[in-house]
């Protein structure tokens, strides 16, 4: 079904004109649009109005503004109109087919890019500019990127989960279960749904009518081994998570207090100057073990990544 | 009452204070648009999405970093053993859940935001309401006049980006 202005804001019981009456002069200039789970056909009635405006004129470019039309929040957010097409310019091309659409060899595009992209995937003119936000002749790469990053997350959230489980730790099958669900994401992106959002997935999947074994297995997945029976489904073979992720270094200063080695992280938190580490994932488990390898990833001493060419090769392989 | 740590009150505290009110009262909202709808499969996703924000108020608040990133939260609840994805593994089927269960859910999900809304040294008013949202920013203001006579610099407002 499509998604009217008028459909997508009668979920929230408002209207396009008391919409734009709101707005009121933050609509003469630019072009704008409705965007987010409303615009997508998932919103329910406590959602948000979310709204882009597309305006060269303005400075505040990305600064979120909030208004109240009743109780619904709207957030208008400025973007300057030649981010769209620069952002289509920039996707890959290069695509391999995986069982429910295309995925990307190109590199892994961060989580905010991929939030973007699914939103302007989707958006509604909100008034006398009906042209879509996106290149729609770079809708496959815009299909396959979004997807591709599904994938890096389903790699991160199995890195977890895998340490996790080394550590000894009773959340294990949670983490492994997080990461399962996840997979879904895969199948939905690659189906056309690129909208991102975790609270989305079981309405994507349902929208592109994801089969049952592999909607009831994600959701059972408690191991590695769980793991990789529905990464199959979505053709891709099992993982070694240590072997895709590299750890890489925040702000850390090293430091000595009463003969302790500390790491002083973000300026704040002092943790031990032994989870000041980085590199391949399984190198540093080998080096300071899973829990150390968990707990500088939780405190932040390190952000986790998934390794564009060892992903690229897995998605291959 | 008893005196306060400033710099914990403007550093640790304050991260929990705005998490609470951009991340967890949104999502509560989003359980309940779940449940009207009759989806009770997404109220049990929306569930879950809570009960990791709400889980994750106790650790900021012992200096483990807020984020709004969905790796680095199951990090954070998986090094700590948090029951809350303990229970995660446990729970049936996210298409197995009925009304009752969601309602019962989010019963258990608003007592335990508002456990989480005890632990903070100062009242937050509730954020997304035309009632609530000018007073939020004046207490923003407030908190950040305080850090500045502290010497801290500008609070850092990235970690609510997606």
């Amino acid at each position: 079904m499509t998604t009217t202005l008028h459909s997508a804001l009668g979920k929230v019981g408002a209207t396009p004109v008391a919409l734009r009456d709101l707005l009121g002069s933050l609509l003469d200039a630019g072009d704008a649009y409705l965007v987010g789970s409303l615009a997508a056909g998932y919103g329910t009635g406590m959602s948000d109005i979310d709204v882009h405006i597309f305006d060269a004129s303005v400075e505040s470019h990305g600064a979120p503004m909030m208004f109240f039309l009743g109780r619904t929040i709207v957030d208008v957010v400025y973007f300057d109109p030649t981010e769209p097409s620069a952002l289509s310019a920039s996707l890959s091309k290069d695509l391999m087919r995986l069982p429910h659409g295309p995925c990307s060899l190109g590199a892994t595009r961060s989580r905010k890019t991929l939030a973007r992209l699914g939103r302007w995937a989707t958006a509604i003119p909100l008034q006398g500019s009906p042209q879509p936000v996106l290149d729609q002749s770079m809708w496959e790469a815009t299909i396959a990127t979004s997807t591709r990053g599904a994938v890096a997350d389903v790699v991160l959230l199995a890195a977890v989960a895998e340490l996790a489980e080394a550590a000894g730790r009773a959340t294990a099958p949670g983490a492994w279960r997080q990461a399962g669900r996840s997979v879904l994401e895969v199948a939905s992106r690659a189906s056309g749904e690129v909208f991102v959002g975790r609270k989305w997935t079981w309405t994507k999947a349902a929208a592109v009518g994801l089969d049952d074994a592999l909607v009831e297995g994600a959701d059972d997945v408690r191991t590695a081994g769980h793991l990789a029976r529905v990464l199959d489904r979505v053709g891709l073979s099992a993982l070694d998570p240590a072997g895709l992720v590299t750890l890489r270094r925040n702000q850390v200063d090293e430091i000595a207090i009463a003969n302790r080695r500390l790491a002083l992280v973000d300026g704040r938190r002092l943790v031990d100057a032994r989870l000041a580490c980085s590199g391949r994932l399984k190198d540093v488990v080998s080096s300071i073990g899973p829990a150390d390898a968990l707990a500088a990833i939780a405190y932040g001493v390190v952000w986790a990544q998934v390794d564009d060419n060892a992903l690229t090769d897995w998605i291959g392989g | 009452m008893k005196a306060l740590n400033a710099y914990w009150v403007t550093t640790d505290a304050m991260d929990a204070a705005v998490y609470l009110a951009m991340r967890i009262e949104g999502s509560l909202e989003d359980i309940q648009g779940a449940i009207d709808d009759g989806d009770f499969t997404s109220a049990f996703e929306c569930s879950t999405i809570a009960a990791n924000a709400i889980a994750l108020i106790s650790h900021i608040l012992s200096s483990a970093p807020p984020s709004s990133d969905e790796v680095l939260i199951l990090a954070t609840l998986a090094y700590e053993d948090d029951d809350v994805l303990v229970a995660y593994g446990e729970a049936d089927r996210a298409t197995k859940q009925t009304r009752a269960s969601a309602v019962a859910r989010l019963a258990e999900l608003h007592d335990a935001a508002a456990a989480a809304r005890s632990l903070l040294p100062f009242d937050v008013p509730h954020m997304r309401t035309p009632e609530g949202f000018f007073p939020t920013v004046r207490v923003a203001k407030e908190f950040e006049r305080l850090r500045a006579r502290l010497g801290l610099s500008a609070f850092g407002w990235s970690f609510l980006e997606v």
